[in-house]
């Protein structure tokens, strides 16, 4: 009857009641009814014992998952540091990236302003007038090139060149290389284009050369001429360039090697380079098509 | 109108060539310098009414650490340079140049702008 005190371990505190209750003093003798609630606290000092160590194992648990939390904290701190020196590392790699391109596309600009300056001296010694002339289109070539890289000034696209821009800068520099007045007057058709400089500049000769020589060629003095250069981009990866004018048109069928020597084969050999075909052909005036692969 | 012009440029080839076509069109060239300091000791003693001045010199000096120099002497300067988009010419372009001239340039290019120069400054 005694063990059923509502104590929770009956088994345990009955034999470690059993155990006390053979040393039981004779006050407790001579009192039973306290002897009888022995076991309880028996029971009662277990219960603490247990619960100290369930706190103290709480304790020592909720300490290494402190632990192991400031743990992970350091790891995410030192990750973070990690992360933020190499974006560091990648930001001045791009600085570099972008300061070694400018400065080659300075270098290149001004090694072609020595190539000018050579020319412009070489002219000064010259009395032919065919070779006069032959260095003066080779500087006006020089400068067409010199144009693109000109247009290649941009944060963001330091090896591309606007081409839309570019084309407008050839045609203000033929309308000052020709003194045009109102005739013929030079229409940009091109879009929102962006091309590395190895095809913008092939592609700016073939415009400089092909309008200059419309310019030179395809009118006489009393039609309003126009010369169009379009260029659109084609589905599937191609680039479409045509540059068309109103004037006399290409002699004979498509014989243009009646124009200027150089000119051409400098037209038919840059548009080979860019992996393209040549169309020629006169249809109210000359136009020249090529059509090659393009990738942004 | 005899305008004495000093050319600061450490390319021989472009600064000769400088020299010829303006030379040419009655200008008065009174000296090639090739670097800052040189300049500077030609400023002095050559007095010119202009400068032609190339921003990056071997030297590592900038044509723009002269610019004081000839603003403090009312002397005009035109820069000329293949580098048309970096802080260097946000820098040169605080200083007030005259003119500003891009490699390459076409004779037609720089006569246009020295006249002009020319002819601003002395309406100022």
């Amino acid at each position: 009857m005694r063990y059923d005190q509502g104590n929770l371990l009956p088994t345990l505190s009955t034999t470690i009641g059993m155990t006390i209750n053979r040393s039981v003093n004779v006050q407790d003798i001579q009192r039973p009814d306290r002897s009888i609630h022995l076991p309880g606290d028996l029971a009662m000092i277990t219960i603490i014992i247990l619960v100290s160590l369930v706190i103290f194992s709480l304790i020592k648990w909720s300490r290494s998952a402190r632990r192991e939390l400031q743990d992970r904290y350091w790891e995410i701190k030192r990750l973070k540091y990690n992360l933020r020196a190499y974006k560091r590392e990648l930001d001045d790699r791009y600085k570099e990236r972008e300061w070694l391109i400018g400065e080659i596309n300075h270098r290149v600009k001004n090694n072609l302003q020595i190539i000018s300056s050579l020319l412009s001296q070489q002219l000064a010694h010259i009395t032919d007038k065919h070779a006069t002339e032959s260095i003066k289109t080779t500087q006006q070539r020089l400068h067409a090139i010199a144009l693109a890289y000109r247009r290649t000034y941009r944060a963001e696209q330091l090896t591309k060149v606007d081409i839309h821009q570019y084309v407008n800068d050839l045609f203000s520099y033929l309308r000052d290389e020709f003194r045009l007045a109102d005739s013929p007057t030079l229409k940009n058709d091109t879009g929102a284009i962006f091309a590395e400089l190895e095809v913008a500049v092939p592609m700016g000769l073939i415009i400089y050369e092909a309008v200059s020589n419309a310019i030179k060629f395809a009118f006489s003095d009393t039609v309003t001429g126009e010369v169009k250069v379009s260029i659109t981009r084609l589905a599937g990866d191609k680039l479409e360039l045509v540059i068309s004018d109103n004037g006399i048109g290409f002699p004979g069928d498509t014989g243009s090697s009646q124009t200027n020597g150089l000119g051409t084969s400098l037209i038919t050999g840059l548009g080979r380079q860019l992996g393209g075909q040549f169309e020629i052909y006169n249809n109210n005036g000359a136009i020249l098509r090529l059509l090659f692969e393009f990738k942004d | 109108m005899n305008q004495r012009i000093l050319i600061v440029e450490d390319e021989f080839i472009v600064a000769n060539d400088l020299r010829l076509k303006l030379g040419r069109r009655g200008y008065d060239i009174c000296g090639i310098a090739s670097s800052v300091e040189t300049a500077r000791e030609m400023v002095e003693t050559l007095r010119p009414a202009w400068v032609l001045l190339d921003i990056y010199l071997q030297d590592e000096m900038l044509g723009i650490d002269l610019a004081t120099l000839l603003t403090e002497k009312n002397i005009g300067f035109i820069y000329i340079s293949a580098n048309m988009n970096t802080s260097v010419l946000e820098s040169a372009q605080a200083t007030r140049p005259n003119g500003f001239l891009s490699k390459p340039f076409r004779e037609r290019d720089l006569l246009a702008l020295l006249n002009s120069a020319i002819r601003n400054k002395n309406w100022n």
